[in-house]
């Protein structure tokens, strides 16, 4: 029987995936594998199904159709007792009647280890999360940040082959949620666990995952290293959805070229490039903006422009530029060294050729 | 000097005061007297004639509560009401478990349900169910025609807790109602993450959860069954005499004025302990 567990098998197979309510269709047809140890986060806004696409590997959902393996072994209708895995929610869901260590040895105690073991196991958990201080104290005495910990430990302490998190720090405020952050991702290279991630929160999903997977109307749109989903979207709504983007109308000519506006762009990559139009994606922040006559490298496209407005932000200033082919959003740094451009200016617009995208819809 | 806020304070003071004043006035003649005179009857006089005499104050009434008669009833009154008590729990929490998992429109109907009977008079009810119990009723005549013989459970204790589990029921389910349903199910769904099967999710955290609500209940359907007059009179025979009736009596045939005060004071007071404990547990629940 070992076999089946062998390396080499994904932690999370998920091969068309479908789960409908009645009539509405939660997610959509999902493939995905996810790999032993990973930390992958499902990225979404809410409703696209990333909370019912954890809550099925969780087991309190079954699928509609399709198969979900855990570790190589199929778990069909398993209910969530059977599964080796774990899930920190969303408001914790920590027994109020029961004391921190009692919370964390719960699991231990259902797998009918004993007291003693369960015991010692659950407090180092505690002490994994920093918590011994707290250990008989009751949820409800206890601040966000800390219920977030008890939770991680109540989960860990079991060693789930897969932990599942569904958005565990929607609840904390901002400075809280970055603290949480790094021990969350140090807590990852720690215990060596497999960590399902799911949330709305591009940044969170951008710097704790190995992958992303970005969701929207219960479709799985792109899989990808947080570097990839950022700088090259497959897609026109992942663009959009993650960071701020200029999404470009252009035209395709006759020999295949694509024209903005009255400028001819290239790419870096092949792009592929079909029917008559296209969506050119590029971020604010890979725009240059120079004087009209200065030196622009030929890595890069150029087209003209005249600034319709700037904005000051501190460390950095956004310019929104008027050109043949739209609007074009620049964010600049606030370096001492770039040339300022005030609103009526004439300005060249030039980006690298492998920062543009053509996406499809 | 006066300041601005104290005259606001002040006056709105007196308009609460004025909203309280009829509640007030009727609690106070028809509850607080009531209830001071009955303490006050519960150390007087009985006379050999059996007047009531207001004077030669005494603790007698209270030393006949040790008789042995008077510890026999009040021990199977405590009885059949805490038999009633068990009865109408297990009987309500599944009920209240499938009423507040429903959707809310059958949630809705189910609740209609069951109040409908709670809006009937108790006395029909309890009628209803003489007639249903009695010898020669429908219960009786169907046992007989499948050869089970006749049917004698009228005016027997089974007959009693029956009327009485079906006379206080709805107490019972909804206060377990409302604990079931604003119970969070994501900690059953915790628990079950954590390898409880079912059952042990449902022990561990669903019961422990919604103990305000079987406490609530409990008292709820307690407190009526121990001091019960009406159902015991129909449907109980000599043999159970119970502590409502024998209190009644005192009043009435017997006469004796001070004891009946004094086993009502006793009532009275075992139930302000259960309301105390009640608040208790609801308190420390927060």
């Amino acid at each position: 029987m070992n076999t089946e567990n062998d390396a080499g098998e994904p932690a999370v197979r998920l091969v068309g995936i479908h789960k409908s309510f009645g009539d509405f269709t939660a997610v959509d047809g999902i493939d995905l594998d996810i790999a032993e140890g990973e930390f992958f986060s499902l990225l979404g806004p809410s409703g696209c199904g990333k909370t019912t696409t954890l809550r099925m590997i969780a087991g309190f959902e079954f699928p509609t159709s399709g198969t979900l393996s855990i570790a190589g072994k199929e778990v069909g209708l398993d209910p969530p007792d059977k599964r080796p895995v774990n899930t920190v929610f969303q408001n914790y869901a920590l027994f109020p009647h029961m004391n921190v260590l009692d919370n964390v040895m719960f699991g231990l105690l259902m797998k009918k280890q004993s007291k003693s073991e369960a015991t010692a196991a659950a407090q180092r958990a505690i002490e994994l999360v920093r918590l011994e201080e707290l250990a008989k104290r009751k949820p409800n005495q206890l601040s966000g940040g800390q219920q977030q910990r008890v939770a991680l430990a109540r989960a860990l302490v079991n060693e789930p082959k897969v932990l599942l998190l569904d958005e565990p720090l929607g609840a904390l405020d901002l400075k809280l949620r970055q603290e949480m952050q790094n021990e969350l991702k140090a807590l990852h290279s720690e215990v060596g666990i497999t960590f399902v991630y799911v949330t709305h929160d591009q940044e969170e999903a951008l710097t704790m995952s190995d992958r992303i997977g970005v969701m929207n109307e219960g479709k799985l749109l792109q899989v990808d290293t947080p570097n990839q989903i950022y700088e090259h979207p497959s897609k026109r709504f992942v663009a959009d959805f993650i960071g701020e983007i200029n999404l470009l109308d252009a035209r395709v000519g006759s020999s295949g070229e694509v024209k903005l506006g009255d400028s001819t762009i290239r790419f870096g990559q092949e792009a592929s490039v079909v029917g008559s139009s296209v969506t050119v994606a590029i971020r604010p922040e890979s725009i240059d903006l120079s004087g009209v006559g200065d030196e622009v490298p030929s890595s890069m496209n150029q087209i003209p422009g005249v600034v319709a407005r700037r904005v000051y932000f501190g460390d950095s200033h956004s310019y929104d530029i008027e050109t043949s082919g739209g609007m074009i959003s620049i964010r600049r740094d606030n370096r001492p060294r770039n040339t300022l451009f005030d609103a009526g200016d004439a300005v060249t617009v030039s980006w690298h050729l492998n920062a543009a995208n053509v996406l499809e819809d | 000097m006066v300041t601005l806020d104290e005259t606001a304070r002040r006056s709105e003071a007196r308009r609460g005061r004025l909203t309280a004043l009829p509640a007030t006035l009727y609690l106070f003649v028809f509850f607080v007297l009531p209830l001071g005179i009955i303490v006050a009857y519960s150390f007087a006089t009985r006379t050999a004639t059996g007047r009531t005499e207001l004077s030669g104050w005494n603790l007698g009434s209270y030393d006949k509560l040790f008789d042995d008669l008077v510890v026999r009833i009040v021990w199977r009154s405590f009885w059949m009401a805490s038999v009633t008590t068990i009865m109408c729990l297990i009987v309500a929490y599944p009920f209240a478990y499938y009423l507040a998992t429903r959707t809310p429109k059958i949630r809705n109907i189910l609740l209609v349900l069951v109040m409908i009977p709670f809006w009937t008079n108790g006395l029909i009810r309890i009628f209803a169910i003489r007639f249903l119990l009695s010898s020669d009723g429908p219960i009786s005549q169907a046992s007989e025609s499948i050869g089970l013989g006749s049917f004698r459970i009228l005016f027997t204790p089974t007959a009693v807790v029956l009327g009485m589990l079906y006379s206080f029921l709805t107490f019972m389910i909804l206060p377990l109602y409302v604990a079931i349903e604003r119970m969070d199910w994501k900690l059953v769904e915790a628990a079950r993450d954590l390898y409880a099967d079912g059952g042990t999710a449902f022990r561990k955290v669903t019961l422990p959860l919604t103990r305000s609500g079987v406490i609530a209940g409990s008292i709820l359907v307690f407190v009526p069954s121990f001091g019960s007059f009406v159902v015991p009179e129909i449907l109980g025979g000599a043999k159970t005499l119970l502590l409502g009736s024998y209190i009644a009596r005192q009043f009435g045939q017997a006469r004796n004025l001070p004891f009946g005060a004094a086993l009502s004071v006793v009532l009275i007071m075992a139930m302000l302990i259960a309301v105390v404990i009640n608040q208790r547990t609801e308190a420390s629940e927060l």
